[in-house]
């Protein structure tokens, strides 16, 4: 279960400090510039620096660094509604905060003046106390706003490269490859997490004697929790490997210290399968993953894995077989994504749809699972709601 | 996914529908912390109007069973619909609830 307490701070300070900010005032009046000021010192703000006009302000807007800025509508040269407009044109003061004084007169509900991109409106005469609050609130917004671009941009290059380090559990294409031309089987992989993360993994093992190992697992969840405990997942595997071992047996050693790893209501399902192709065979043991489909001649049959998640219990009920692997055959792993996704109208796909997609796809040679997920795409409502993992070995 | 909680002589009688899945975490709190308190032999789940089960729903079916187990009360998964009960079987859920058509 997940406990949300309190939100720890998102990135950098906590709190604003006035003494750091910048703030230009651009007024004709050196009476009101003086006034401004004393006002932008009693915030607290520590650097101050004024401009006459909207052309000197520019000037200086390209010189410096402002957090917020002080504009007076009315001025020579270049007034303070075309500066903002200009402002607002350069994409890296989108977001610069712009305080524009104005008049009841000219502009009652300062209309002119958000038109032109202001962020808010001070009216003359100016009230101390309002102009000190507008200027503490503009600038508290742009650092909380900046604390959150912050936040958010360290955490995608943390997913991203989080992600790059999932990717590398998986095999990769030459890795593939080259286990194929070793077997005689041609092997395609597809792995797409529905967030930056996913709970999917699964890889191949070279167990001699002709004979591969597939692996596929799927954590409960998806994104960041279920991501860990693939990784957690492929440690274990480095520590108790297949190799000696048949499927049902691996499967319940890699059991026990998952029980222990994963808190109740967390588990994997898994299959684990043996392509002997001296004796045209596929040994395998499955704790609840979606039946895999035999393909052959036509046909499709689909596999029993059934089986309590690994993780759940210290004894896990597994389900194990031996089945005829011919060449010419097709053996298609797939994660529940690939059942549970909605078509287009809102239906569930179910094994009924995917049946159907394969009987369609399959026949027709090498890149099966390529043509098998062009027509789910096409079948399938995107977003995906959970991670998509799909395998496909073929003996040739 | 929605749900409501009723006391019965012999226990409970949780009703669950819509869709079950990661997002209704919190919400399935409520029920565990109801079986936490509930007195009686027996919880049933009926699941007759329950749509869908993704594999966070599994877990939480497992939560609730590791709070009802040490209470000697049994989980009962009632009347599952055709794509919800294909789910349990692929689970093996059987093994661990009684479940009832």
């Amino acid at each position: 279960m997940t406990e949300i307490t309190a939100m720890p701070p998102a990135y950098g300070p906590h709190r604003i400090s006035f003494a750091e900010c910048r703030v230009l005032i651009v007024d004709d009046s050196r009476f009101n510039r003086e006034i401004l000021s004393r006002f932008m010192q009693w915030v607290g703000i520590g650097r101050i620096d004024m401009a006459a006009d909207g052309q000197e302000g520019l000037a200086m807007l390209r010189a410096t660094s402002y957090d917020l800025i002080v504009l007076d509508s009315g001025m020579p040269v270049l007034d303070g509604l075309s500066l903002c407009r200009l402002i607002r044109q350069e994409p890296v003061w989108t977001d610069l905060p712009v305080l524009m004084q104005t008049s009841a007169a000219n502009d009652p509900a300062g209309v002119k003046c958000f038109e032109a991109g202001a962020s808010d409106i001070i009216t003359k005469p100016i009230n101390p106390g309002e102009c000190m609050a507008r200027v503490r609130l503009h600038l508290e917004k742009q650092f909380f706003f900046r604390n959150l671009s912050d936040f958010h941009r360290r955490l995608h290059n943390d997913l991203k490269l989080a992600r790059s380090m999932q990717t590398s559990l998986i095999p990769d294409a030459r890795r593939i490859a080259a286990a194929g031309a070793r077997h005689k089987l041609s092997i395609e992989g597809h792995f797409e997490p529905s967030d930056e993360l996913g709970g999917d993994f699964w890889t191949l093992f070279d167990l001699g004697d002709d004979r591969l190992g597939l692996l596929a697992a799927d954590f409960s969840g998806h994104g960041i929790s279920a991501a860990i405990n693939t990784f957690r997942f492929h440690t274990l595997i480095e520590r108790i490997p297949p190799q000696g071992l048949e499927p049902a047996e691996w499967l319940t050693m890699l059991n026990r210290p998952l029980k222990d790893l994963l808190p109740v209501g967390q588990f994997a399902t898994c299959f684990y399968g043996i392509i002997d192709s001296r004796l045209g065979t596929l040994s395998y043991a499955a704790a609840g993953a979606p039946s895999p489909m035999l393909y052959h001649n036509g046909q499709v049959t689909m596999l029993d894995a059934s089986g309590l998640m690994l993780g759940v219990t210290n004894n896990p009920s597994l389900t194990a077989d031996t089945v005829p692997f011919p060449r010419g055959a097709s053996l298609l792993v797939y994660s529940d994504a690939m059942i549970e996704a909605d078509d287009v109208g809102g239906h569930l796909i179910g094994e009924d749809g995917l049946l159907r997609l394969v009987r369609q796809c399959f026949p027709g040679g090498e890149n099966r699972l390529a043509r098998l997920l062009a027509a789910f795409d096409t079948m399938a409502a995107r977003p995906l709601a959970d991670d998509l993992t799909a395998i496909c070995i073929s003996r040739v | 996914m929605d749900y409501t909680v009723h006391t019965a002589a012999d226990g409970l009688r949780v009703t669950l529908s819509g869709r079950m899945t990661l997002i209704d975490h919190e919400k399935f709190r409520n029920v565990v912390d109801a079986i936490e308190k509930a007195e009686g032999t027996v919880c049933i789940f009926d699941l007759t109007r329950l749509e869908f089960v993704d594999s966070s729903g599994l877990g939480m079916f497992l939560i609730a069973r590791d709070v009802a187990l040490p209470k000697k009360m049994e989980i009962e998964l009632y009347g599952a619909q055709e794509s919800v009960k294909r789910i349990l079987q692929i689970a093996k859920f059987q093994t661990l609830f009684r479940v009832t058509p």
